[in-house]
């Protein structure tokens, strides 16, 4: 694979969350204001960041018995460092994200792409993973999070729009909108791709690359 | 200890604050195993048993370790460690002491350390500083609510499986709309819970 | 071995947090005592500065109290408890006459909007001159904002010999 196409495929071609239906939770807890999508989407790309190159470069020392409790304490550490700096110094984001902060360790997108690409692949070609699966995540929330306060609020990045501004749907910023507006974008791509682009047409854990490691990290 | 408190806990926990409808949380188990109600149901009890563990083991642990030294940064990472320890030794025991339990809830256990519903219940209890007793609530409310949505959608998706949709809306984009209208539904809950007990 | 290397990697990991902990963490503190006091000068604007009061026999709800230099009026920060998550923390602020001048929510852990709400009606309440009963709806977190404030008028009648 080339490096262009590793740094590009995440964003769409391969998009995590629209494409591979991953992490969800977060994509649809946090996506009530671009601006929080945006804090998301750039706390996760350092956590990937950080994770990525630790275990890229530790990739011959770990051994394989204990690589995914190995992954989660460094995925951990890097959320930890995360939550500092943001409660240092991004109160108003801290506060925001809340609980879905500390949960980006439980991300499936972090873990899978230590396990699929990380712990194979060289250092830089890692931090070109992560720039592109961070990328793509921040893509997706931000799609989401327009549509729910264009049409929720009336306004993007909080900046008022004209006529939706006194004409809002209040439920798009709520949770049942969250499921629809992910339904909507999910719709549209079948329609813009004729159903192709999808790589799992159904939910479950057989399309999901962090459930063989979930399987596997158990059975040992 | 006021029992009204904990009922409320409780039941706002399963219905106003509903983890997977309300809160966006275990989502992809939520939709993942949601296909087939014996493994929703099977799935649900898993998710309660391991959030009541790790309940037990992770309020202790930040009560009298990592408050006491000052270590709260630590919470992140000392939380999912226990959390995979737990559920592997929990397989460990089952497996050894209970083979009938065992073939039941074993295949779910693994998916258990990354499900981010039980590492959410976890950290709620720290953050809404509840008491040993109101956290277990919490957990078993949040546990019960996983599984009541659970089982309701998988009812709702037999007839989503059969129904016709336009072809772009085939498959996910259905099965999300059906989700928001059953989260639509439980919105209905919030204004009723605190008047039960008023 | 794999032991041993799981270890190592859990001891560099703390090491590296508890040393940005203790750089970061002056800087979340400060920023804390920042907003409370920004929080306090949005209460009483006319005040010129705060002095924290050392007072015994308060309510054990009422975690610190405020006097003006000025003598504009009086601040409580309320721990207000029973409510829907748990905690939430109130800024009650009393004007030189001992009437409530107003009452805001600091650290918010109640159920969003539902918790907003109360807080809205009690504000408003408050505006009117007229005693708070509740928002219908809401009665938990209604209670805990009422009791909160009957706290604070106690504190108020504790502490009115040590003002001026």
């Amino acid at each position: 694979m080339s490096r262009l196409n590793i740094l590009t495929k995440g964003f769409i071609k391969e998009n995590p969350v629209l494409i591979f239906l991953l992490g969800m939770c977060p994509a649809l807890a946090v996506s009530t204001q671009v601006s929080n999508a945006l804090g998301m989407g750039a706390a996760t790309t350092f956590v990937l960041l950080g994770s990525n190159t630790v275990i890229a470069l530790l990739r011959n020392v770990i051994p394989n018995k204990v690589r995914i409790p190995c992954y989660i304490v460094l995925i951990a550490g890097f959320v930890t460092l995360v939550q500092m700096f943001t409660e240092a110094y991004v109160y108003t984001l801290y506060q925001a994200l809340g609980i879905f902060l500390p949960l980006i360790v439980v991300n499936c997108i972090v873990l899978s792409r230590a396990e699929i690409f990380a712990q194979k692949n060289t250092v830089f070609n890692s931090i070109l993973d992560a720039i592109s699966t961070g990328g793509g995540f921040t893509i997706a929330l931000l799609a989401i999070a327009s549509i729910r306060e264009i049409l929720g609020s009336g306004t993007w990045f909080g900046l008022e729009i004209p006529v939706l501004a006194a004409e809002n749907i209040p439920i798009f910023v709520m949770a049942p909108g969250g499921f629809a507006a992910f339904g909507i974008i999910v719709a549209i791509i079948n329609k813009v791709s004729k159903g192709k682009a999808l790589k799992k047409k159904e939910f479950g854990c057989e399309g999901c690359p962090s459930a063989q490691t979930c399987v596997k990290g158990g059975v040992e | 200890m006021d029992v009204k408190v904990l009922l409320v806990i409780m039941m706002s926990a399963i219905l106003v604050n509903n983890y997977v409808l309300s809160q966006f949380l275990g989502v992809c188990p939520f939709l993942g195993v949601s296909k087939d109600r014996k493994n929703a149901v099977g799935m649900s009890v898993a998710v309660i048993f391991v959030m009541l563990l790790a309940t037990v083991a992770t309020w202790p642990i930040q009560h009298y370790l990592l408050d006491r030294y000052n270590l709260g940064y630590m919470q992140t990472i000392v939380f999912i460690l226990i959390i995979a320890t737990l559920v592997q030794l929990v397989e460990i025991v089952l497996k050894r002491y209970s083979p009938s339990l065992y073939s039941a809830l074993g295949v779910y256990l693994p998916l258990m350390a990354t499900n981010c519903a039980i590492f959410g219940v976890t950290i709620t209890n720290i953050k809404g500083e509840m008491t040993f007793i109101e956290s277990l609530v919490n957990a078993l409310g949040a546990g019960t609510g996983f599984l009541l949505a659970m089982v309701v959608f998988s009812g709702i998706r037999e007839h989503t499986e059969n129904a016709d949709p336009p072809p772009s809306f085939k498959g996910i984009p259905i099965t999300l709309f059906s989700v928001a209208i059953l989260s639509l539904a439980f919105f209905g809950f919030s204004g009723v819970i605190e008047n039960m007990f008023g | 071995m794999p032991i041993l290397v799981l270890s190592v990697i859990c001891l560099i990991m703390s090491g590296a947090l508890a040393l940005t902990n203790h750089f970061t963490w002056p800087v979340v503190e400060e920023a804390a005592a920042e907003r409370a006091e920004a929080a306090r000068a949005e209460m009483i604007p006319e005040a010129d500065g705060f002095i924290l009061l050392e007072t015994d026999g308060l309510p054990k709800t009422v975690t610190e109290v405020y006097n003006t230099a000025n003598g504009t009026g009086v601040i409580f920060m309320v721990t207000a408890t029973g409510g829907y998550g748990g905690e939430f923390s109130l800024i009650i602020g009393f004007g030189p006459d001992g009437t409530i001048i107003g009452s805001n929510v600091l650290a918010d852990k109640e159920t969003k909007g539902f918790g907003d709400r109360v807080f809205a009606a009690v504000n408003e309440a408050e505006a009117k001159g007229e005693r708070f009963d509740g928002v219908a709806g809401a009665t938990v977190t209604s209670k805990a904002y009422r009791r909160a404030i009957e706290d604070a008028l106690e504190a108020y009648e504790t502490v009115k010999g040590a003002l001026s």
